[in-house]
């Protein structure tokens, strides 16, 4: 957390391989990303990082169980691996009954719900959410919020936020707090 | 593959109202393109033709001195043995052998330079179908004394009927004077007035007769069953008969061939207008399509998607879009040309008439080779596909990190 223009979101973009350090580097395990070749970059990203964006940013032109499947497809599975995997993360998210909409027939919550199924349905080592609850009501964000802890301990990944918001902060394991670019407070909390 | 296939199908729906006009303005383009070709190509085509059918025909043999001075006395002499060969020569389809002598007709209101051609009425009509062309009166018999056809148009000026009497001057074997009375018995009209003012029809064994030789031959027309097989077979006979001058239809009339020539050029530079239109049209359409999903496209790539996929995807949206225009447009293109290429399209009534003094036909039957419409669907893939590469590349210069938070 930390106000803007902190460096919240260098930081995310930084880990997420979408900016290279001008100085220093970025290990995941075990491999420096940040001197990794752009093609190579791209693949790192695809197989290890899931990203979860304010905007929802789903493929319009996708159903939800479609948009869900979409990274598993750029890594190639199995069409029953992933038709299997799609259903099932999109009833971990509550919108089974969904499963063939299209993005625009669904609220900001439900989009929101169907990017977070999207971005942990591949397995990814860990999942970047950029402000996931900005744009969304009290109630949806609690119910994001909610789907969001429960896939963490029931999937096992580890899922980063940038955010300001109290609800997620109450939620998080570790806080790490930026100050003009630099760590002014990194905290644990046993939840 | 398949994934890439659905997205940009379905990409292309997102603005149908922007997609349905390109498509639209794709489809108008090649319809009018394709339409205005083969318009030009039945005016080629017919010129072509009726070039071939009633004027030059495949092959002509002439004595090489009448091609330099067209007397009488330069005849061809090898007549009855090139027309027992052609006889026997099963690639023939028919041939005639005429008499040609530069002459004067004059009614009472005029007189013209004509040239007079003696003709054997049933050879000539098997090998010109000028028994077709009549509009007037009757096509000449054997037994026609003096009969005379004249051109639709010499007719007209000459005010002359069926029926009128004509007066012919030329001169005979021995370099004198003669003048013959003749009845109109028949006025033709081809496609071209040009040709119908400057020649007329007389009997062969007439003309001779008057010439005051029996056996006189200045020309002879082949008609083979293949026109391909022209060269081969005029080289052949000018082998046989070194004496003789044997030209086949395009060293006769190089305009001929070069009117086979026009529709294909014309055709071409036609389709280059529209494809340039179409290029221009498209760069618009897929540039907007990118600059507005700059957001989604940052999306695409920090998920992974990398770049071959994401051009691949840009180049398959625009291959989509101009593939839908085009078949529109050749399913309209296919289905005029196929109503209009019977029925022909009458320019009489705004004054193409015209157009007969060169010898085309004012009645145009649209006409366009299936060849074409393969040659058209890889120019416009073509196109395609160069035109998306520059919004292609524009997407793949944008930097994830800043396009996935774009406004």
């Amino acid at each position: 957390m930390g106000p803007s223009g902190s460096g919240k979101t260098t930081f995310l973009n930084l880990i997420g391989g979408l900016d290279k350090p001008t100085q220093g580097q970025v290990v995941i395990d075990g491999t420096d990303i940040s001197t990794l070749k752009e093609s190579k970059l791209f693949d790192f990203r695809l197989r290890n990082i899931g990203f979860v964006f304010q905007s929802y940013n789903l493929i319009p032109v996708l159903t939800a169980k479609e948009n869900v499947s979409f990274i598993m497809l750029l890594q190639k599975q199995s069409k029953e691996a992933m038709e299997k995997r799609a259903k099932e993360m999109l009833e971990q998210v509550g919108l089974s009954d969904k499963i063939n909409v299209r993005p625009n027939q669904l609220s900001g919550g439900q989009q929101q719900r169907v990017a977070v199924a999207r971005a942990l349905a591949s397995k990814p080592k860990f999942v970047l959410a950029d402000e996931p609850t900005a744009n969304l009501d009290t109630e949806s964000a609690f119910n994001l919020l909610d789907i969001m802890s429960r896939l963490n301990k029931e999937e096992n990944i580890t899922l980063i936020f940038s955010t300001h918001d109290q609800r997620v902060i109450e939620r998080a394991k570790r806080v790490i707090t930026l100050v003009d670019g630099e760590v002014s407070k990194d905290e644990k909390f046993d939840r | 593959m398949k994934m890439l296939l659905t997205i940009s199908w379905r990409n292309i729906w997102r603005n149908g109202q922007r997609s349905i006009t390109m498509i639209l303005a794709i489809a108008a383009g090649l319809w009018g393109g394709i339409f205005a070709a083969s318009i030009a190509m039945g005016l080629m085509e017919q010129r072509f033709r009726t070039g071939i059918e009633q004027e030059f025909s495949h092959v002509q043999m002439h004595n090489p001195d009448f091609l330099i001075d067209a007397n009488i006395r330069n005849t061809i002499k090898q007549w009855p043995e090139i027309s027992s060969e052609l006889t026997a020569d099963n690639r023939v389809k028919s041939f005639t052998g005429r008499t040609i002598v530069n002459g004067m007709v004059a009614s009472a209101n005029l007189t013209r330079g004509v040239n007079i051609l003696g003709i054997d009425p049933a050879t000539e009509a098997l090998t010109t179908r000028l028994d077709q062309n009549i509009v007037e009166g009757d096509y000449m018999d054997e037994d026609a004394q003096n009969a005379l056809m004249m051109g639709y148009s010499l007719a007209e000026k000459m005010k002359a009927r069926v029926g009128s009497r004509v007066v012919l001057t030329f001169q005979d074997a021995d370099n004198e004077l003669i003048s013959i009375a003749c009845r109109v018995t028949g006025i033709f009209r081809s496609a071209n007035s040009m040709y119908d003012e400057m020649n007329l029809y007389v009997l062969q064994s007439d003309l001779n007769h008057h010439l005051g030789e029996q056996e006189i031959v200045s020309q002879v027309a082949v008609v083979l069953h293949e026109l391909d097989l022209a060269e081969d077979f005029s080289k052949e006979y000018q082998a046989k008969f070194p004496d003789l001058t044997i030209r086949t239809w395009a060293e006769i009339s190089p305009q001929l061939a070069f009117y086979n020539q026009m529709g294909m050029t014309m055709f071409m530079i036609i389709l280059i207008i529209i494809l340039l239109a179409l290029a221009f049209g498209l760069l618009n359409t897929m540039l907007m399509s990118v600059f507005e999903r700059t957001r989604e496209l940052g999306m695409l790539m920090s998920v992974g998607m990398n770049k071959q996929r994401i051009f691949s995807m840009i180049l398959l949206e625009t291959v989509f879009l101009t593939l839908t225009g085009a078949f529109a447009g050749m399913v309209l293109a296919m289905a005029s040309i196929g109503l209009l290429s019977n029925r022909g399209i009458d320019l009489t009534f705004a004054g193409a008439d015209s157009l007969k003094t060169f010898g085309f036909d004012p009645v145009i039957y649209p006409v366009i080779d299936n060849s074409f419409f393969a040659i058209l669907v890889v120019l416009v893939m073509l196109t395609a596909i160069l035109t998306a590469v520059y919004p292609a590349l524009k997407a793949l210069r944008l930097r994830p990190a800043e396009a996935v938070r774009a406004e």
